[in-house]
């Protein structure tokens, strides 16, 4: 028996550490997306708040996971979001816009003429949770904290800020290292909120503190991967939030989640169903469905270093061959749009740069590659099986089909986990690969830089490397003059179709299932939900 | 009962062989795998520094298993120039002084001889080249210069980096290197498991503690197990006695078909179609967790059962008890049909035997010689029984869990796989074998009282 015993108890293990190794679940929550029918709720608008409900709260589902609650370390869009309801930045976002107005500054920041200074003041008489005043020195300390302790977004703050220089209790410069164009939504980012001294430990990151900012609520109750109570901050200089209690809840996967919101047991289903689930519940008459654009993109990436990625024409010919619409329709079922260009659509610049399907072209500019029907192109394309969620395999093998529909092209489909996936980027391992892109900040900046500045974006295994690109990103990133930098992002989108670093194919729009009596849904292509202004 | 001291003794000593054997085999099978769990956490496109920089602190450039490079070098002479990379031509990175030492993590053969790389780790005070300054300036803004120097013609400047370490690459010729054989990834997690630490995670979040991850999570993956092996015990003991004593009747067949069936039905389903039916259809039931919204009774035990009884808590036991109720009977459900089958074989031979037959011949009730004489005696295979079934019910937990949002250490498990998180996956191989073993050594205990005829 016990030799049994310990054989079945070894081969278990090791079958669940390969099995599931083989089949774990996702990182970053599956897409969502199309439409930009901006959604209802006026924003600030809400002129007397009602008085507080009960204390019943008020609770959100979602599958994404809460990493590090210390802005210097977290990169997720979950964790931002929370921070987004229980910190404010220096200006933060206007609701359900993608524009920008004075959160703990008082004002818009002053610039100096040559665009390296930026001057706040804070609104006088605000505390943290813990009772710390918010002023000039609480600001400098949190942002020289987070480049101090070189966290995973470190880089929003160091590769920008030079020093920050008290003024007096109150006020304070920003001094940047090179001026940049879209400093002001830098200032929204997490990594740059302001945090309190005297709750965030000054040499290390406290992953599970609630000491969160100055912001709508506060956290007041925190079980990892089960759920977080926030509580409206009765300190908070603004509107207070419509709803006093929220509770987010953790799951592991979609499909329960789903069962949750139908039986009643969560009122807002948020990120992210499957694309089937939202419309089998479009048809339940006790939901509702809100959906916005989003500005999560996904793109094909080519080794430019690899033959024959390093000829421009064939890069062009794989463009001219997918369908997007198809992808869009089949696999999303229409929670994702085409998307030609890698500034997502609703984003300032954006411009249909890409040309529409024609496999006719396509068909001739790989024969001019040197390719026929009898010689065809014979390519692997890899994609990664839980990391973008369950339609990826289907993502996959249309684009297989659609390139191969010119008859000039072999597709074989490699597929590696997201850990291996990422580990092959720096040895350019993968000749043309499949990745989504979710937004640090919102300017096009954000969306060109990394994959087409030739030294970032050989970490990312692209390897594309350009004197011309790199001058014209270099300079939009620099320029203050919007008008210029809108023509300068036109003229890289234009670059963009004829070197192709990548390939943009759709756009995830946003979706939230809630029951029929929440009011106040507001999204935008930030991405960061507004708890709020919730309420039901 | 000294015996028996000596036996249980015996099978504790037992266990560490068998642990040693299995972390080998995790931590070599983990490693073989591709994946880096230290580039699926950060962010595609960061700088291979910061990448590296990771990786020195996880300790996760060493070797795997035996470090022949060496772990720690010191200047021979008062300084020693560290340069950008091996060879004497590359550009001077800093200056190791006499009495420093820092550790290496890459070591090389080139013609000029061997070099390695040698890393300051967080916070380094020295000399570095202006060079080195204007690239550390761009990327760390906390950097304070002393003072300057020269030496051989060269500047030098002094400052103090509080958190980016530094690099640079030194010829061995120059360098005392202490050599610890095992000092190499494999035996320093040895080495840091027989002092009882599990280490700290990597993926998603870097640095939380195992041993504190796992205690958290596995109150529910307990109580989870308790109630699916009560449910189990109860249907599978009761279909077969009775499907035993009915032999070739419609019950009969209908159990042992159920048996199969069940067996065979992926848990995940059956998880899915009891949420749907009792949790949406009729709403009876909550789909998902382990007690309602701020229901939690205070933390003694951990198990919610057992604590909202031990605190008179009278809703937070209803709570938890409705949540438990769906999980537990789809894990439990899943294992029945084995002990369905067991129990009924088993009944078959007793029930075979002349004890019975005596037992019927004095005009004892039927039921009286099923359920009290047969049964009993049926028994003690289905309690050795439990025992193996316990690591088939810990994989089953890895789906329900999923499936019921349960907050256990079957979901932790997989989703750090899905990182490679090294250490969480070892340490939760580490505990589930301690687990399943400490379970077949209770098992075994009982056995012997349960049968006077058992000695060890």
């Amino acid at each position: 028996m016990f030799k049994r015993g310990w054989l079945l108890l070894a081969s278990f293990l090791v079958v669940l550490t390969l099995v599931l190794g083989a089949c774990a679940p996702a990182a970053t929550p599956t897409p969502t997306p199309p439409e930009a029918t901006p959604t209802p709720t006026p924003p600030e608008a809400t002129p007397t708040p009602p008085p507080p409900p009960p204390s019943e709260p008020l609770i959100i589902g979602t599958t994404d996971s809460v990493t590090d609650l210390d802005p210097a370390e977290t990169y997720d869009f979950h964790t931002w979001e929370i921070f987004y309801n229980v910190a404010e930045g220096l200006l933060t976002y206007i609701p359900g816009s993608t524009e920008l107005k004075p959160g703990l500054a008082e004002a818009m920041p002053e610039v100096s003429e040559d665009g390296l200074e930026w001057t706040f003041k804070l609104r006088p008489g605000m505390v943290f949770p813990d009772g710390t005043p918010v002023n000039a020195e609480a600001v400098k300390w949190s942002l020289d904290r987070v480049v101090r302790l070189e966290g995973d977004p470190n880089w929003l703050v160091s590769a920008f800020l030079d020093h920050v220089e008290v003024i007096d209790d109150l006020t304070f410069k920003v001094v940047l290292q090179n001026p940049v164009g879209f400093f002001p939504y830098l200032t929204a980012v997490t990594p740059w909120l302001p945090v309190s001294p005297n709750c965030y430990s000054e040499d290390a990151f406290d992953s599970d503190s609630t000491c969160g900012g100055h912001g709508p609520y506060k956290i007041v109750r925190w079980e990892r991967d089960v759920e977080m109570e926030l509580e409206a901050n009765p300190d908070y200089y603004g509107t207070p939030p419509v709803w006093p209690t929220i509770i987010v809840r953790y799951f592991a996967d979609a499909t329960t989640m789903r069962l949750a919101v139908e039986n009643g047991e969560i009122d807002v289903a948020w990120k992210t169903l499957l694309p089937t689930d939202y419309i089998d519940l479009a048809a339940n008459p006790d939901l509702n469905i809100i959906e916005s654009p989003g500005a999560y993109i996904r793109y094909i990436c080519l080794n430019a270093t690899t033959p024959p990625y390093d000829n421009v024409i064939v890069k062009q010919a794989l463009s001219l061959a997918i369908d997007r619409d198809d992808i869009a329709e089949t696999v999303f079922l229409g929670t994702h749009q085409s998307l030609y260009s890698m500034v997502p659509m609703g984003m300032w610049t954006h411009i249909d740069a890409f040309p529409q399907r024609d496999l006719d072209k396509a068909r001739e500019l790989l024969t001019e590659a040197g390719y026929s029907e009898d010689t065809p192109l014979v390519m692997d394309l890899w994609w990664t099986p839980t990391h973008y969620g369950d339609t990826e395999a289907d993502v996959a093998t249309l684009l297989k089909g659609h390139l191969e529909e010119t008859g000039m092209i072999e597709v074989s489909l490699q597929s590696a986990e997201w850990a291996t996936y990422t580990d092959y980027f720096g040895p350019g391992t993968m000749p043309v690969f499949l990745l989504g892109w979710y937004p640090d900040y919102l300017d096009p900046d954000n969306y060109t830089w990394s994959f087409a500045q030739s030294e970032a974006a050989d970490d990312l295994g692209i390897f594309y490397a350009s004197e011309e690109m790199d001058a014209l990103l270099e300079e939009a990133q620099m320029e203050t003059d919007m008008a210029k930098r809108e023509a300068l992002y036109e003229e890289i989108q234009e670059l963009w179709t004829t070197e192709v670093p990548t390939i943009p194919f759709t756009q995830g729009s946003l979706y939230v299932v809630t029951q029929k009596n929440v009011t106040g849904v507001t999204l935008a292509p930030y991405m960061l939900f507004p708890y709020f202004l919730l309420s039901k | 009962m000294r015996s028996l001291r000596a036996y249980i003794i015996t099978r504790i000593s037992l266990t560490i062989p068998m642990i040693l054997v299995l972390v080998t085999l995790v931590f070599v099978i983990l490693r073989v795998m591709p994946g880096d769990p230290v580039r699926a956490t950060i962010r595609p496109g960061s700088a291979p520094e910061y990448i590296q920089e990771i990786r020195h602190d996880l300790g996760l450039d060493k070797p795997l298993f035996l470090n022949f490079r060496g772990s720690w070098a010191e200047a021979l002479s008062s300084s020693v120039v560290l340069r950008d990379g091996p060879g004497g031509d590359e550009a001077p990175v800093l200056i190791l002084e006499e009495g420093k030492k820092l550790s290496i993590t890459d070591r090389v053969t080139t013609p000029e001889g061997d070099w390695v790389r040698l890393a300051s780790g967080a916070g380094f005070e020295g000399l570095i080249s202006p060079q080195r300054l204007d690239w550390l300036r761009r990327v760390s803004a906390g950097v304070k210069v002393l003072e300057e120097t020269t030496i051989d013609d060269q500047r030098w400047l002094r400052v103090e980096i509080p958190g980016r370490e530094i690099e640079g690459w030194g010829p061995v010729a120059e360098l005392k290197i202490r050599r610890n054989i095992l000092d190499a990834q494999y035996f320093n997690y040895l080495f840091s498991l027989l002092r009882l630490d599990l280490g700290t995670s990597i993926a998603p979040v870097r640095g939380r503690s195992v041993m504190g991850d796992l205690k958290a999570k596995f109150p529910a993956t307990l109580e989870l197990s308790i109630f699916s092996m009560i449910i189990t015990v109860l249907i599978g003991v009761f279909s077969g006695a009775y499907a035993a004593q009915k032999r070739r009747s419609v019950a009969d067949y209908g159990f042992r078909i159920y048996s199969i069936v069940i067996y065979a039905l992926p848990v995940f389903w059956l998880g899915l179609m009891l949420q749907l039916i009792f949790g949406v259809r009729l709403g009876w039931l909550p789909v998902y967790g382990r007690i309602g919204t701020r229901m939690a009774p205070e933390t003694i035990t951990g198990l919610f059962v057992l604590d909202s009884i031990l605190t008179a808590n009278s809703a937070s036991l209803i709570s938890a008890i409705k949540h438990l109720i769906l999980p537990s009977l789809t894990l439990g459900l899943y294992l029945s049909g084995i002990f369905t089958r067991l129990t009924r074989g088993n009944m078959l031979d007793v029930l075979q035997q002349d004890f019975i037959t005596a037992a019927r011949a004095r005009g004892l009730p039927e039921r009286v010689v099923v359920y009290k004489h047969a049964l009993k005696n049926a028994f003690i295979p289905i309690l050795t029984m439990i025992g193996l079934q316990f690591a088939l019910l810990l994989a089953g937990a890895v789906l329900t869990e999923t499936t019921f949002s349960w907050p256990g250490m079957g979901r932790f498990l997989v989703d750090r796989i899905a990182y490679r998180d090294f250490p969480s996956i070892q340490g939760g191989v580490v505990f589930f074998a301690l687990l399943v073993m400490a379970v077949s050594l209770i098992v075994d205990i009982i056995y012997a009282r349960l049968d006077p005829r058992i000695r060890y």
